[in-house]
């Protein structure tokens, strides 16, 4: 079995309504890539937008601590995987390189 | 200032592994200080001889447009930083065939000679390269 080379790691912080920047970032994201949602960029979890992220990336993460500090703790997604300050760093160094979109 | 804190290590980092370094432009004229630092950084690795490239992303597009005059805001433009990175050797500009014809624009109304490139394009590039700034 072969795991997939793991590329781009994108970390977004802005909230959905920063629309250009979510623009940009799908349009810089290529098969391999994952996105990871950070900060007001959870807020992601409550709209619509979050299907093209999910189609675009694979897959999708969002922090945990961001996650339950805004209250969306009950908004689980079985597309989004949800990690923890320690897993966030260890995808950093198991992606080739990360870009931060804020 | 942001580029105190992040060029030291970084250089380090990005010399000894002797990668290369593109750098993302999103943002206005006179908007912020990111498009300063984000020059400062490509400066700065310029002369660690590290590899730099720049990517003008939709707003940042606007940075290169000639005829600005940035005395009237009582601010110094960066145009002229711009046109004087090729005596760093940073000669590889890439703006989007889209952002230009939203801004209703053309490689001549540019203050750099930059590549077109579309969207696909531009996914790609960013790929290729080891780093990626995005301020």
């Amino acid at each position: 079995m072969t795991t997939p080379h793991l590329e781009t790691l994108h970390i977004i912080s802005k909230s959905p309504s920063h629309q250009q920047l979510y623009t940009d970032m799908l349009s810089a994201t290529l098969e391999n890539d994952a996105i990871l949602l950070t900060q007001n960029a959870v807020y992601t979890l409550t709209c619509l937008q979050l299907d093209a992220l999910i189609e675009s990336a694979n897959p999708v993460y969002a922090l945990t601590v961001d996650v339950e500090a805004h209250g969306l703790a009950n908004l689980t997604n079985d597309d989004v995987t949800q990690i923890s300050d320690e897993q966030f760093v260890e995808l950093c160094c198991l992606y080739k390189k990360t870009i931060s979109w804020f | 200032m942001l580029f105190c804190y992040l060029t030291e290590p970084l250089l380090l980092v990005i010399n000894q592994m002797k990668k290369n370094l593109l750098i993302i432009f999103r943002h206005p004229p006179f908007s912020s200080t990111n498009n300063r630092e984000s020059l400062d950084i490509a400066l700065a690795c310029s002369a660690f001889d590290i590899p730099v490239s720049l990517l003008f992303l939709n707003d940042g597009l606007l940075q290169l447009r000639n005829q600005q005059n940035s005395q009237l805001l009582q601010q110094k433009s960066l145009v002229n930083n711009f046109k004087a990175l090729a005596m760093y050797d940073i000669e590889d500009y890439y703006v989007l065939e889209n952002d230009l014809s939203h801004y209703q624009l053309t490689e001549k109304d540019l203050s750099l000679s930059c590549k077109v490139i579309n969207q696909e394009k531009m996914a790609h590039l960013i790929r290729e390269f080891d780093t990626v700034i995005n301020l």
